[in-house]
């Protein structure tokens, strides 16, 4: 990695220096001393702020806690927006399940982020199913060695030729939502029942980051996958074993003692809650009736803060919105079209009202990395600006003087990502009536409607959708390929050569310093072209109970460690 | 002759509109509360009407300053999002009394017909639709405005589908005690003489139940769409507060307006007061009026 002038990656700490505080805890020093780990000493609650004296990315206040002896047993209860209704990775794009997921299922890799060591927006990887990183003969032959006695939940050994058919069936299955995701691979064998081996077609330097990052390489095997209950049962070789789910409200998860990562998981039992109004959430973290909730905005936070003084809280740069629109057809083709929605925009007005004007002002896709640019840094910047003006000049320019255009936007209810999301949608809908965009507000049902329609792209007009935080570098790859196939999430339909080039070059860059410059130009260049049109990044932030040992969100998965978490009961 | 004849009606009925006049402000001394109301419920209307002449911005205009309380500039303060409240009561009482009395209209219409059809022929059509109301009856009438909407209203922005799928599930549940008032009016005039000599004559049943039966149960009728009005503006409001009401920021409802700022009810007063004084006020200067109309129609409570 290149030196870590991120925050969030700056604040990965030593095993050493977790020690030393955890003795420093037991002295009875300052929470500030023991957090005090990174190379910056803001910490004592005024948290980070940018030159205007915003709080960006405000205090952490994990402590590491490692060196307490763990304590196995007893139950942990965390919330999230909703609760899955399906559960099948291969046919499924949501986050919301990927959560849950995390709990039933492994990959070949996992985050490393996830416990107090280990910043929450860290990406790098360490083996999960595999017994090391990838033993590779050259840049395109790949070698991994499975641990030895992995079962599945339903008793089965997993082997070699579950990894290859898992990765078959999210690249070839008729119904799977990741076939290009893995596109990169060409060939799989497995030698024996303890190694998988492929090869890809090119040099790729983002493997180990997709098989561990991504939504679509969980392993589920076949005798499951083709079942009948592949939709609302999990038999996957995680941690905790699915057994019981009551449909909207709850799903209930048992230690499964056999789990191939020894001695995890120390829960006997995990409940996760579905209550999808933020106003709850907070009165059930209140009552301490959970151990854990996040994913909240300013105002929430600062009402937990003063109802749990007593909770340990972490904010992760969060969720920054973002419109995707047909680019393929009018009047969406036309790229004076998107530069004037983009600069018909208020952002700051958008950042005021939804977040007490907190959170990273302009960004592209990339938010969270050391090299990720700021909007204002790029040379084309002046599209982020609110300049109704303009934007009018360049909607004249583009369909005709004093027309309008009127389209649809589509976008998940307030169930799933609260009202904020909503008002994000509101007003900026609003501010762009005044530039001569007349837009009709479609907001869809999340798990029913939303993600098997729109976010699978059929939809018409325009969609804006959450961004979370690109998790490895190709994660470009899928936002604007149409390689083999249009892209995962490319729900803009952005089909251009010139971006297809820099994203083959980048991918076969093992240098970082010289992908970097190829991520470069595909930044301006999307930023010229205006394929998304982003909002500015929130943050998030999670609480939980102080009596929660060995744990500390993620900014992707929050629960990927939940299995090396504890309950310190003295 | 034609100056006679012109001059004859004149000399008929002058006085019987002169007593018509006075007993009017008669009754209006005697009932200043539902005059009152009855002048509230007018100007409620007129405003719905003029709305967007009277609205000094649109609805969706987010020029503001954001929160702003009630002031000169912003008489009843602005919103989380930038829009001007005073804008919005006045444009959203389109909505909400739109619906209200559309809603009123279809549920007094079904019902009273089936409450003249089942107290004018009684036997089996009675018993049809009594146990048809005592179905819909056994419906928490919220949850069964729910059930209609999602299933039939999937046009969530302002159009008049969903305009008429909204009245259409708050008219139904409004239906079944129309319906059992006006059949319990007609079980009783049935029973008249003038109802049998009707019939002895050779009346079409329906000749007799739009001639003899309907105007004489109108009154109740009346009294009982008037006091309807205001249930359907709080079912409006409230079925706009759980999300499944029209979702349009050109057209806003109270209900809406509430649901939407709920978040920061504890930071501005104003945004959950002005739009619930909006409810308040409509529900309760139609409830108000339609007591009134009952004391007024009712012979018996006039006399008394």
């Amino acid at each position: 990695m290149q030196e870590h002038s991120n925050y969030w990656l700056r604040r990965r700490i030593s095993r050493r220096t977790a020690l030393r505080g955890s003795a420093l805890t037991v002295a009875g020093a300052s929470t500030m001393a023991l957090v005090g780990c990174g190379d910056d000493d803001d910490d004592s609650g005024g948290g980070n702020t940018n030159g205007g004296g915003q709080v960006l990315l405000p205090t952490a206040a994990a402590s590491p806690t490692t060196a307490k002896q763990p304590k196995p047993g007893g139950s942990f209860a965390f919330q999230m927006p909703n609760i899955p209704t399906n559960l099948d990775p291969y046919t499924q794009t949501s986050f919301q399940a990927a959560y849950v997921h995390g709990l039933g299922f492994s990959k070949l890799y996992r985050f490393k982020a996830g416990t107090p060591e280990f910043a929450p927006a860290d990406n790098s990887m360490e083996p999960d199913l595999a017994a090391a990183m990838p033993e590779q003969a050259d840049q395109l032959t790949y070698t991994i060695k499975l641990k030895p006695n992995i079962k599945f939940h339903n008793g089965r050994a997993l082997t070699s030729e579950d990894i290859r058919y898992a990765y078959d069936r999210y690249m070839n299955y008729e119904k799977s939502v990741h076939k290009t995701g893995l596109g990169f691979i060409d060939k799989m064998e497995t030698p024996d029942a303890q190694t998988f081996k492929f090869t890809t077609k090119v040099p790729y330097a983002d493997t180990v980051n997709y098989l561990g990052g991504n939504l679509g390489a969980w392993i589920s095997p076949k005798e499951h996958a083709e079942g009948p209950d592949a939709a609302t049962k999990m038999v996957g070789s995680g941690p905790f074993m699915l057994t019981e789910t009551q449909t909207g409200v709850s799903m209930t998860f048992k230690k499964y003692a056999d789990y191939h990562d020894k001695p995890y998981p120390y829960f006997d039992e995990v409940k996760a809650f579905g209550p999808t109004d933020v106003a709850k959430r907070v009165a059930d973290f209140s009552a301490k009736s959970v151990d854990l909730t996040w994913l909240f905005l300013p105002d929430p936070r600062d009402q937990l803060k003063k109802n749990r003084a007593d909770a340990k809280y972490e904010e992760t740069q969060g969720i920054g919105g973002y419109i995707y629109l047909r680019t393929d057809m009018p009047p969406f083709n036309d790229k004076r079209v998107r530069q004037a929605l983009s600069m018909g925009i208020n952002r700051k007005a958008l950042r005021e009202a939804i977040t007490k004007g907190e959170g990273v002002p302009d960004q592209l896709y990339f938010v969270g990395y050391p090299f990720s640019r700021q909007v204002k840094d790029l040379p084309q910047a002046k599209y982020w600006d609110y300049n109704p003006g303009e934007a009018r000049k360049l909607l004249a320019a583009a369909i005709g003087e004093g027309k309008s255009i009127d389209t649809t936007w589509s976008h998940a209810d307030v169930t799933a990502y609260g009202q904020e999301y909503l008002d994000t949608a509101t007003l900026t809908q609003n501010q762009l009536k005044e530039v001569g965009f007349n837009i009709k507000d479609n907001p869809q049902p999340y798990l029913t409607q939303y993600i098997p329609t729109t976010y699978q792209g059929n939809y018409e007009g325009m969609g804006h959708s959450p961004r979370a935080i690109a998790y490895w570098l190709d994660y470009v790859t899928e936002r604007f390929t149409m390689k083999p196939k249009r892209g995962r999430i490319n729900l803009s339909y952005v089909n251009d050569s010139n971006l297809e080039a820099l994203l083959d070059k980048q991918r076969q860059q093992f240098k970082m310093e010289e992908r970097l410059q190829t991520v470069k130009q595909i930044e301006e260049l999307v930023a010229e072209e205006q394929y998304e049109i982003y909002f500015s990044t929130d943050t998030r932030t999670y609480f939980w109970d102080p009596a929660i040992q060995n744990y500390r969100p993620t900014a992707w998965f929050p629960y990927t460690h939940l299995m090396k978490a504890w309950r310190d009961r003295a | 002759m034609a100056s006679i004849a012109a001059s004859e009606p004149a000399l008929t009925f002058a006085p019987r509109r002169r007593s018509r006049a006075r007993a009017l402000v008669r009754t209006c001394r005697s009932k200043p509360i539902g005059v009152a109301a009855g002048a509230v419920c007018l100007l409620l209307v007129l405003i719905a009407i003029g709305a967007d002449q009277l609205a000094p911005h649109a609805p969706d205009a987010t020029k503001f300053p954001r929160m702003h309380a009630p002031s000169r500039a912003y008489p009843l303060g602005t919103d989380n999002l930038f829009r001007d409240i005073y804008s919005r009561v006045l444009i959203g009482s389109r909505i909400s009394l739109g619906i209200g009395f559309g809603s009123v209209a279809i549920g007094t219409l079904m019902g009273t017909l089936l409450g003249l059809v089942a107290g004018y022929f009684r036997g089996w059509p009675d018993m049809i639709v009594s146990r048809a109301l005592d179905v819909i009856l056994g419906f928490p009438p919220l949850v069964l405005a729910l059930f209609i909407l999602s299933i039939f209203k999937t046009d969530k922005g302002f159009s008049a589908a969903s305009f008429m799928w909204m009245s259409f599930a708050i008219g139904l549940i409004i239906t079944p005690t129309t319906a059992r008032i006006v059949r319990g009016s007609v079980l009783g005039i049935r029973s008249l003489q003038y109802i049998e000599a009707a019939e002895a004559v050779g009346s079409a049943p329906s000749r007799i139940i739009l001639r003899h039966v309907l105007p004489n149960v109108m009154a109740p009728i009346i009294v009982i769409a008037s006091i309807q009005i205001g249930n359907a503006i709080l079912a409006e409001a409230a079925l706009s507060f759980i999300g499944v009401g029209i979702s349009d920021d050109s057209h806003p409802s109270w209900g809406k307006m509430l649901q939407d700022t709920r978040a920061q009810w504890q930071a501005a007063w104003w945004l959950s007061v002005m739009p619930g004084a909006a409810i308040s006020a409509a529900v309760l200067s139609f409830n108000l009026f339609g007591d009134a109309l009952r004391d007024i129609l009712d012979p018996r409570l006039r006399s008394s």
